[in-house]
């Protein structure tokens, strides 16, 4: 059992980082990009549980229907031509794009925070 | 334009061109098996995907196209930015983890994950073939735009080296040297974009007096156009009469070229104060096509008939407030554009004129103030129409946007390319910051190019290199270097997506063909260069058109065929096999014939009258994305409900 572990798990998994390290320093010319991020092992035996899946789904969503309702408002303000009130040096058109833009990545981090990763392995789910 | 090709600028970009490419060959000989061709094995780290992904998207579309339209009409072009990026957070929040977990290699095997349809496999591998086709027209069209002033190119030279160079990486690499070298333009791209709006800020904006380089007419009467002195006025002719506007035509005695001159609304208000009083200057520009198909420019003849030498660079603000003519910061920027007026350049096709033949496009600056730039309407004047249809054109391009993206074959395959779930949403969130702050860039970088006095009237796709040329030659050859592969990876990542579809599903799945896993990669390779050679023909046939609107009606594409299906096949257990064919066959097809009978089709490709077109709108998402999903739900009803998979067919990440 420790053999099979070992040879079907672990020395792929480690090749794997070998070559993801291997291949991060080659490009990393700015070396910095790459320091203290993730290049763990590259083995695809592993996915969410259900339970962890359906929950992480529920944020998704609950995120996403908050991002349309803002894409929507901006799309109805253009429509309605109030885009271009004065507002802050410039127009409420400039603002609510970049507040869109900032928006989406201000809810991804959210998301990135809120959702849980607790793995289980395909192949024992298979059994 | 004529331009300067400059020998110092042309080594700079072949050698990061080179150096990418040469990347690509070093990674590629790591890509032996089908997973490694197609999906890199499931093994790039989550960070270099994250970026890859900005790669990927942060298209010639997004570069070229947006900075170009935001340069010729302002805001318009700010919101592809926003709905290319919205279009992230549907992948994020609603597909990406789901989708992890269905698939292996392509679109349709995640679609087929769990009926084992060959009808599926069809429709999906057809749909991809079609997205990538028209989102691949886009990219050919960009770095035939990135030749001409780098190397004073035609256009066509550009769009074939790219194919070229294309299908040797591809051919020669595979999935892994496409993520690298994504990863390693992608920050290369953002790093040079921040320092070109670094760069703009510092200029700040200046007004700048055209009389540098456009001749003097007047004193003019108030109704009338007196001849100058050196000119000589050409007769009315019926054909000018026809077209309906106020036209003037002079000879210039001494070199016998023609000037002409529309007079706009605001003509003289705008220009007052710029001249001696009733003096104007004559601001157009022509291009005269012969019936021979020789190219006259503003008059004159050139050496070569395709550098378009007799045209002048254009781009000023008019009139700027005083303290914006020092560096500015980012708002402050924005708030000096606001209180400032610029020329924005319009076109006006003529008809034929002179009895030989020749038909004329003039092309004359609008003054439009600041205020104007930055709010939208200037190329969707839909807008600001009180036809409803006009308005609906617009929800349709920003519903297609936001719903595009996560249907884009060339995106969802990157899902495949990592570990896991987990690394799929952490890749995501690194591509959304990467993506988000380069479409922040945009909207400067397109008010730069606008008031950057290098911009060609007949090329918006120019604008973005052309601004950084305003800057050096040295700056200017390493963002059309980055632009360049940016082309490169892009169409390499869509080759790999259509090569995946012909091979994986219509030939392995739908023909049942046995093949090995390296007889597989053989085919594909052989797959990259058909569909590489059908890109290079349609980009020398698309040249005139903005590479973002043509991306947008992939995206439109895209998001009728292939959104519905996913959508429905993650969250309604009702849908069934056939459902989803036909909505990805109904969805493909709705969209394709609605964008081939839209009046901008009309109008840019085959040269008809807009108001022919049968359909109320260009713009088919609003109609074609709904009614992929009421296929799919009619269909899904009346076709029996799926059955529970055995558990030997429980579907396994393969």
């Amino acid at each position: 059992m420790t053999l099979l572990l070992v040879s079907r798990i672990v020395l792929p998994a480690a090749r794997l980082v070998s070559r993801s390290l291997r291949r991060a320093l080659f490009l990393s010319l700015p070396g910095i990009l790459m320091v203290g991020l993730d290049h763990g092992p590259a083995s695809s035996g592993k996915q969410d549980s259900p339970e962890v899946a359906a929950r992480n789904a529920r944020i998704g969503l609950v995120l996403f229907f908050i991002y349309v309702a803002l894409y929507a408002g901006f799309v109805a303000c253009a429509v309605a031509g109030t885009l271009s009130m004065p507002i802050g040096g410039t127009n409420l058109a400039v603002w609510y794009g970049f507040g869109l833009i900032a928006a989406a990545f201000v809810l991804a981090l959210v998301y990135g925070v809120l959702c849980r990763s607790r793995t289980t392995d395909r192949t024992e789910d298979a059994k | 334009m004529s331009f300067d090709v400059n020998f110092q600028a042309g080594l700079v970009f072949a050698v990061i061109v080179a150096f990418t490419v040469g990347l690509s060959f070093y990674l590629g000989r790591q890509a032996k098996s089908a997973s490694g061709f197609f999906a890199a094995g499931g093994g790039i780290p989550w960070f270099v995907n994250g970026v890859a992904f900005a790669g990927d998207y942060l298209s010639a579309a997004s570069f070229l196209g947006i900075c170009g339209m935001i340069a010729f009409y302002g805001y318009d072009g700010f919101l592809y930015s926003i709905g290319y990026l919205a279009g992230w957070v549907v992948a994020l929040f609603v597909i990406a983890e789901p989708l992890k977990r269905l698939g292996r290699y392509t679109f349709a095997d995640a679609l087929d994950s769990k009926f084992q349809s060959r009808g599926i496999k069809f429709a999906a591998a057809i749909s991809t073939l079609a997205v990538s086709l028209f989102y691949l027209i886009p990219q050919m069209v960009g770095a035939g735009a990135l030749m001409r002033p780098l190397f004073g190119q035609p256009h066509f030279v550009g769009v074939i080296t790219v194919g070229v160079i294309v299908i040797f990486i591809v051919v020669t690499a595979g999935m892994v040297s496409t993520t690298y070298v994504q990863f390693f333009k992608g920050g290369l791209l953002v790093i040079f974009s921040a320092l070109l709006v670094v760069l703009i800020l510092l200029r700040g904006l200046s007004s700048s007096d055209p009389s540098n380089d456009s001749p003097l007419v007047g004193p003019i009467a108030e109704g009338d156009m007196s001849v100058p002195p050196g000119y000589r006025r050409l007769a009315e002719d019926p054909a000018w009469e026809a077209a309906k506007q106020d036209y003037e035509r002079f000879l210039e005695l001494m070199t016998s070229r023609v000037l002409t001159t529309i007079r706009v609304p605001n003509w003289r208000e705008s220009y007052a104060g710029q001249t001696q009083p009733s003096q104007y200057r004559l601001l157009c520009q022509t291009v005269t096509t012969t019936p021979q198909g020789e190219k006259i420019y503003a008059g004159a003849v050139p050496p070569d008939a395709d550098a378009s030498a007799g045209l002048l660079p254009v781009g000023r603000a008019f009139s700027v407030p005083s303290e914006a003519e020092s560096a500015q910061g980012p708002i402050g920027y924005l708030g000096a554009v606001a209180d400032s007026t610029f020329e924005l350049w319009r076109k006006e096709p003529l008809p034929i004129l002179e009895g030989n033949g020749d038909s004329t496009v003039v092309y004359y600056p609008q003054p439009t103030s600041g205020e104007q730039v930055l709010t939208p309407g200037n190329y969707f004047s839909g807008m600001r129409s009180a036809n409803p249809w006009d308005r609906l054109n617009f929800v349709s391009l920003m519903l297609a946007l936001f719903c595009g993206t996560a249907s884009l074959p060339h995106i969802l395959i990157r899902y495949y390319t990592v570990k896991d779930e987990s690394a799929a949403r952490k890749s995501t969130i690194v591509g959304i910051g990467s993506i988000g702050l380069f479409y922040v860039l945009t909207l400067y970088m397109g008010l730069g190019a606008m008031t950057s006095g290098a911009i060609d009237v007949t090329d918006s796709n120019m604008a973005a290199p052309l601004l950084a040329k305003s800057f050096s030659p040295w700056l200017f050859a390493a963002i059309s270097a980055i632009a360049f592969t940016t082309v490169l990876g892009t169409v390499s990542g869509l080759i790999i997506a259509a090569s995946g579809a012909v091979v994986h599903d219509l030939i392995g799945s739908v023909a049942k063909v046995q093949m090995s896993d390296h007889g597989k990669v053989r085919v594909a390779r052989l797959a990259s260069v058909v569909v590489g050679a059908v890109a290079i023909v349609l980009g020398i046939l698309f040249q005139k058109m903005n590479v973002t609107y043509l991306v947008g009606w992939a995206f439109s594409v895209a998001a009728s065929a292939n959104l519905p299906a996913l959508i429905m096949l993650l969250f309604w257990k009702r849908t069934t096999k056939q459902g989803i064919a036909a909505a990805v066959l109904v969805g493909m097809i709705s969209s394709l014939a609605w964008i081939l009978l839209a009046g901008d089709t009309y109008k840019d490709v085959y040269g008809w009258k807009p108001e022919d077109s049968i359909i109320p709108f260009s713009q088919p998402g609003i109609v074609t994305i709904p009614l992929g999903f009421l296929t799919l739900i009619v269909v899904s009803l009346l076709t029996p409900k799926p059955q529970p998979l055995p558990p030997e067919g429980k579907p396994v990440l393969r």
